[in-house]
């Protein structure tokens, strides 16, 4: 649990210390008034990224030469953790003020976060889905940065190699390396889905939004069900074709995630207020499998009943009972007046206050 | 600053893992050295290019052809064991475990940066397979060099040698308590029978 957070120069935050406290805490306030930022600020602290931006230079206020995001986690243990940057230095995550891996680092908080760029996981390109399954992947198996670090290496390797004149005995020896760690990918966003399925069904009971019956397809590539000797197979048996067209055209990086809406394509069928009461939920099933393997997460939740009317809001809220730390923010107050938080603040000018 | 003082930096910074800064602080450092120092760094560093070359045969740095270990009658002949660099054979000869023949590949298999294997010395390595049991792949245990050990055990088996790869685990007097996941992963993946 995040005790305590202290920014500064970050946005247009007003330099601060925020103590978010369990539970639900919802924060409200007008556009443009620094909600986002704050969560922006969480997630940086916990993942040293930001979901905004791949430059963390604009995160830094206007006119400063860095920022930084300190804060106090309790877990197992209490922990300092602490993200930073410099215009002239880049940047510096440091765990309990020591220099730290980065799997050391995302040990620490785990987050899952709700932001515009989600509006594209059940409505945009697989790339979101397969973020989706790592981001679950990894909050329970931290380790499994480091097969995706590996095959995401081995595949650059293999990219430039069919980008050149690659042999075939050459091609083969990057396949069966590629094939190890793409079985590991595989096997585990398998296990992932699997479990998301049950979740899902859980949560969806316990809240009142009515949907069609959801079903969880994971379409792994190549479309084996086997291990590292499986994938090699199949990814020999094209390797003529990608050295033809000089590209890889198998690989977990083109896995997809099928979610089916009462037996069709929820892309298809769903509107996009359903599309992201569905989000939620299946936001709510991550974090309720997390939960129950002992890394229960920092729910963070940007602008969340955006799309959503006041009913449809009401009945999805209830997935998020049983978090236990959650940071909402809304622009809406009126919306929330019948919902059950445990804290509300108010943003104003770049500074929370408790209401 | 001075045209020598910005050739010795320019000079230095192209030394693998020196970057500007630490160019700077040598070649200052240089500076302030006596005469001498300086002329003996620089008749080390000529000497090396002068009298040490690679072994014919397994591509070692010998400053005698060929090598002390290829000539050495009472190495285990029928072992070879393939490293990525002339450095890497120091410390596996330093734990004294090992008595058969080295064979430097001079480089690893490395799409990004252009090497491919006609770039190294694997068909010296071939040639000297005769009367050869076993060949150990002792590449390092990152992608460039899994690939490499991937594809020479290919080639190797194809001529019925024997081929094993170091073996991967946790460090000797280590705590399974601090071992990252991978290498403990590795660890029991390659675990023995006592």
């Amino acid at each position: 649990m995040l005790l305590e957070i202290e920014v500064r120069d970050l946005r247009n935050l007003v330099p601060q210390r925020f103590v978010p406290g369990g539970g639900r805490h919802l924060i409200l306030g007008p556009n443009g008034a620094g909600k986002t930022s704050l969560l922006e600020a969480v997630y940086l602290l916990a993942t040293t990224r930001s979901f905004r931006t791949p430059q963390l230079a604009d995160c830094c206020r206007h006119g400063a030469d860095g920022f930084v995001v300190r804060g106090e986690v309790e877990g197992q243990w209490r922990v300092g953790l602490e993200v930073a940057w410099r215009r002239d230095d880049g940047s510096r995550r440091s765990v309990n003020g020591k220099r730290s891996s980065l799997a050391e680092h995302l040990a620490v908080l785990p987050v899952l976060a709700w932001t515009a760029a989600d509006a594209e996981v059940l409505a945009g390109a697989p790339a979101a889905r397969r973020r989706l399954l790592d981001r679950g992947v990894l909050g329970l198996e931290p380790g499994a940065i480091v097969s995706s670090a590996r095959y995401r290496q081995a595949l650059r390797g293999k990219r430039q190699l069919l980008a050149g004149t690659a042999g075939a005995a050459e091609l083969a020896a990057w396949n069966r390396l590629l094939a190890s760690s793409a079985a590991e990918i595989i096997a585990r966003r398998r296990r992932y889905a699997e479990r998301l399925q049950s979740a899902l069904a859980e949560v969806l009971e316990g809240c009142r939004l009515t949907v069609p019956p959801i079903t969880l397809r994971y379409r792994p590539s190549p479309a084996v069900d086997g291990g590292a000797g499986a994938v090699e197979q199949a990814l020999a048996a094209i390797a003529d074709r990608e050295r033809r067209q000089q590209r890889v055209l198998l690989g977990p990086h083109r896995d997809d995630l099928e979610v089916r809406w009462g037996g069709r394509d929820v892309r298809r069928v769903a509107s996009a207020g359903e599309r992201k009461a569905l989000g939620l939920v299946l936001l709510a099933a991550q974090s309720r499998l997390q939960s129950a393997a002992g890394r229960p997460p920092l729910v963070l939740l940007d602008d969340v009943d955006s799309e959503l009317d006041p009913d449809r809001l009401a009945a999805v809220w209830p997935a998020f009972d049983d978090v236990e730390q959650l940071l909402a923010t809304s622009s809406r107050p009126a919306v929330w007046q019948p919902l059950a938080v445990d804290r509300r603040s108010t943003c104003e000018g770049g500074r929370v206050r408790p209401r | 600053m001075p045209d020598p003082l910005a050739r010795l930096i320019g000079e230095l910074s192209r030394l693998p893992g020196i970057g500007p800064k630490t160019a700077t602080r040598l070649a200052h450092h240089v500076l302030r050295t006596p005469r001498e120092d300086a002329e003996r760094l620089a008749g080390a560093l000529l000497e090396v290019k002068d009298k040490l070359f690679h072994c014919s045969r397994c591509h070692a740095i010998t400053a005698e052809e060929p090598c002390s270990i290829c000539t050495d009658e009472s190495r285990d002949r029928q072992r070879i064991c393939v490293v990525e660099e002339p450095f890497n054979i120091a410390p596996i000869e330093r734990t004294g475990e090992y008595h058969g023949l080295y064979h430097v590949l001079l480089g690893a298999l490395s799409p990004q940066r252009g090497i491919g294997p006609e770039r190294l010395t694997i068909d010296d390595l071939l040639a000297r397979l005769e009367g050869v049991e076993e060949v150990i792949l002792a590449t390092n245990p990152n992608v460039e060099g899994e690939a490499t050990a991937l594809y020479l055990a290919r080639l190797l088996k194809a001529r019925g040698v024997d081929v094993t790869r170091l073996a991967f685990g946790m460090p000797v007097g280590g705590d399974i308590e601090f071992t990252d996941e991978v290498t403990l992963g590795r660890s029991l993946a390659g675990r023995r029978p006592l």
